[in-house]
């Protein structure tokens, strides 16, 4: 039961990535194109700002951080976009076909687990890229790979939470588009997370779910740990009961959601 | 034998607007998270009941036929089964695998060829390996659309995403087989062979069916539910079903006034044995029947077509003049027609006469139609039932 409901969603994700293939001329060169866009500019603004001078280490971290950050936004932005329309996107399927919705979440996962790999890798190649030194230290990059998973986890949480709402209102669509820039100017991105365990910044950050993991790779990658870890892996651990209810839910929410969207 | 679905009590609501469905929708949704309640059972604003209180079982080898008009609650039904839709109070139990034939081409991607949706569909219904590529070539087979599987569906004409998806839909083996209105697809050869294939799935299988064909109904099915505004108005044999179906089809009948042309062209009255006949009262088997057509407003050698038509407006028998070598006379204004005997099945039926040019291109009347109803013994669904001479013959068993 368990692997037939793994495979099913296995098998929807490789369909939806074989469509996103073929629909698009440059497939997922789009998962470079965003982030080396947004990481150019910012790099030509600072430059410019700072009156031409020659790059430094800290200024390389500055990029890094932001080619980082935006990369990864875009690809949680993604998930939680995703996740939140699955209902709607879907609701053939799960009419016509005798396949729970679990598989339809679980293959936004795995695409997301896909993605999330590609632009951990795509950060790792900015590295040397940039001068900026590899961590050194193991831990670094255990918190590393946890923050991706903490995203991860978020993203899908998150989604899971406004699905049943975007199938009845379609401001949860637009919410989301809207909210993008605004999470984006209050998530460590362009600026270093504070770090100190007081102010406004602080609490925005630990109620942000990009924020921490976002804080926490920043510092992994500079081998320096981060007031932000245990809030992280605290928000974390929430994240996954408020999934797992979710998942539990979801069984309950579809009737009731196929039957308000109609034939 | 035990039943296989068993269906209790089954109430199930809709809402008729849709800021109140959407709110309502809003609330189940707080009260599944919270209270850990699936559905409000009361009826609220704007809401009404769309199934009542429907029980029922069905047991392997059983082909029950969900008939009923528009808005009877029949999908609804369905999708209750298929746990599609939830129930507002009673329950479904269902023993045994199910599989259903509803929005079969539903979640077909367009621009993935039909192999390839096929293969994700295999994959979905728990296939893998030679499981799988067994599957892909019996639906190929079946679908029988030569290059276009492997060509993306959005090229598919709508009869060709009809075949692909029955055949994807169909290739299985459950112990509770849902079917709804699905059978009228393709061509009439496909449709015979899905015809077949319900047949094979049937036979080991608890069976549901909606369709508004009777054909279909009478072919397929064994026993029969007749549902009137989401209530079971009738649960027996399938042909009982039938009959009741077009009783209440012709009650809408004779409501309306159906299709004329130059209506006043032309008037007739029916004559039962030889009297008039009164709209509205009906007719035992067998009994004589006759039309006087007043043809007085009408040219000379004109084609008259009698036509009769059952509940569902479909021509039955048609008496057509211009068989008959009619000579018209220099002066006349009535035409009798006799018609022989009612050998019908009961049910609902109506008289018309069209009437055409000479040559019977152009069409130049349709009157009204007088309904009538046959009453009498059933024995099966097809409308015209003649009697004929039956004898024993001796036989000469030594030669």
């Amino acid at each position: 039961m368990f692997t037939d409901v793994i495979r099913s969603g296995f098998t929807l994700a490789v369909r939806s990535i074989r469509l996103q293939i073929k629909q698009h001329a440059l497939g997922y060169a789009w998962v470079l194109i965003t982030p080396v866009l947004y990481a150019a500019c910012y790099i030509f603004i600072k430059r410019e700002l700072s009156g031409g001078s020659a790059p430094t280490v800290d200024g390389a971290r500055d990029v890094l951080r932001a080619f980082a950050g935006i990369t990864l936004f875009q690809c949680w932005i993604q998930i939680v976009q995703d996740i939140s329309a699955f209902i709607r996107t879907h609701r053939g399927l799960l009419r016509g076909i005798n396949v729970g919705p679990i598989p339809f979440v679980l293959a936004v996962v795995f695409e997301g687990i896909i993605a999330i790999a590609i632009r951990s890798l795509l950060i790792i190649i900015a590295i040397p890229i940039l001068g900026v030194p590899f961590p050194l230290d193991l831990v670094s990059w255990v918190w590393f790979f946890f923050s991706l998973l903490a995203l991860l986890i978020s993203a899908t949480m998150v989604g899971l939470l406004l699905a049943p709402w975007a199938v009845l209102y379609s401001d949860v669509r637009k919410a989301l588009t809207s909210v993008s820039l605004p999470i984006i100017l209050i998530s460590p991105i362009f600026y270093p997370a504070v770090e100190q365990t007081a102010g406004a910044l602080y609490w925005l950050n630990i109620f942000n779910p990009i924020a921490s993991p976002l804080a926490v790779i920043s510092s992994s990658l500079r081998d320096a740990p981060s007031v932000y870890m245990l809030p992280m892996v605290l928000f974390t651990v929430g994240a996954l009961v408020i999934l797992c209810w979710s998942f539990k839910m979801l069984n309950r929410q579809i009737p009731i959601l196929l039957e308000r969207m109609g034939n | 034998m035990s039943a296989l679905i068993e269906v209790n009590g089954l109430w199930k609501k809709y809402s008729r607007n849709l800021g109140s469905s959407v709110k309502y929708a809003a609330k189940d949704l707080m009260r599944a998270a919270f209270l850990g309640k699936d559905v409000n059972a009361e009826l609220r604003e704007s809401e009404f009941w769309a199934l009542r209180d429907m029980n029922f079982s069905l047991r392997r080898g059983e082909v029950l036929a969900v008939m009923g008009h528009n808005g009877a609650g029949k999908s609804t039904l369905l999708k209750c089964i298929a746990g599609k839709l939830v129930a507002d109070r009673g329950s479904v139990v269902r023993h045994g695998e199910l599989g259903y034939l509803l929005e079969m081409s539903a979640g077909f991607a367009q621009t993935m060829t039909g192999r390839d949706n096929v293969s994700v569909r295999g994959r979905l219904m728990g296939k893998s390996g030679k499981d799988l590529a067994r599957y892909i070539e019996e639906v190929k087979e079946f679908a029988d659309i030569d290059v276009f599987f492997d060509s993306p569906v959005q090229f598919y004409s709508s009869g060709m995403k009809s075949r692909l998806g029955f055949a994807a839909s169909s290739v299985m083996t459950p112990d509770i087989l849902i079917i709804d209105e699905v059978l009228a697809v393709g061509d009439l050869a496909f449709r015979l062979r899905c015809y077949e294939r319900i047949n094979e799935l049937a036979r080991n299988a608890a069976v549901i069916f909606v369709s508004h064909s009777i054909g279909q109904v009478a072919r397929l099915c064994n026993r029969g539910v007749y549902l009137e505004k989401g209530r079971v108005l009738f649960d027996g044999g399938v042909q009982q079903a039938i009959s009741l179906y077009q009783d209440k089809l012709g009650d809408q009948n004779e409501k309306k006034r159906g299709h004329v042309y130059h209506a006043d062209l032309v008037s007739f009255d029916l004559k039962v044995n030889g009297e008039l006949f009164t709209p509205g009262k009906s007719l035992g088997y067998g009994t004589a029947m006759a039309l006087d057509i007043d043809v007085s407003r009408l040219a000379d050698n004109v084609q008259i077509r009698v036509l009769l038509k059952d509940a569902s407006q479909s021509v039955l028998m048609d008496w057509n003049s211009a068989r008959c070598n009619l000579e018209w006379p220099e002066a006349t204004s009535i035409l009798h027609v006799d018609l022989g005997r009612a050998e019908l099945t009961p049910g609902a039926y109506s008289f018309s006469v069209q009437v055409m040019s000479p040559d019977g291109v152009d069409h130049v009347s349709l009157s009204e139609s007088i309904p009538f109803r046959v009453t009498g013994d059933y024995y099966y669904a097809v409308p015209v039932q003649r009697t004929a001479q039956w004898s024993f013959k001796e036989v000469d068993r030594e030669s």
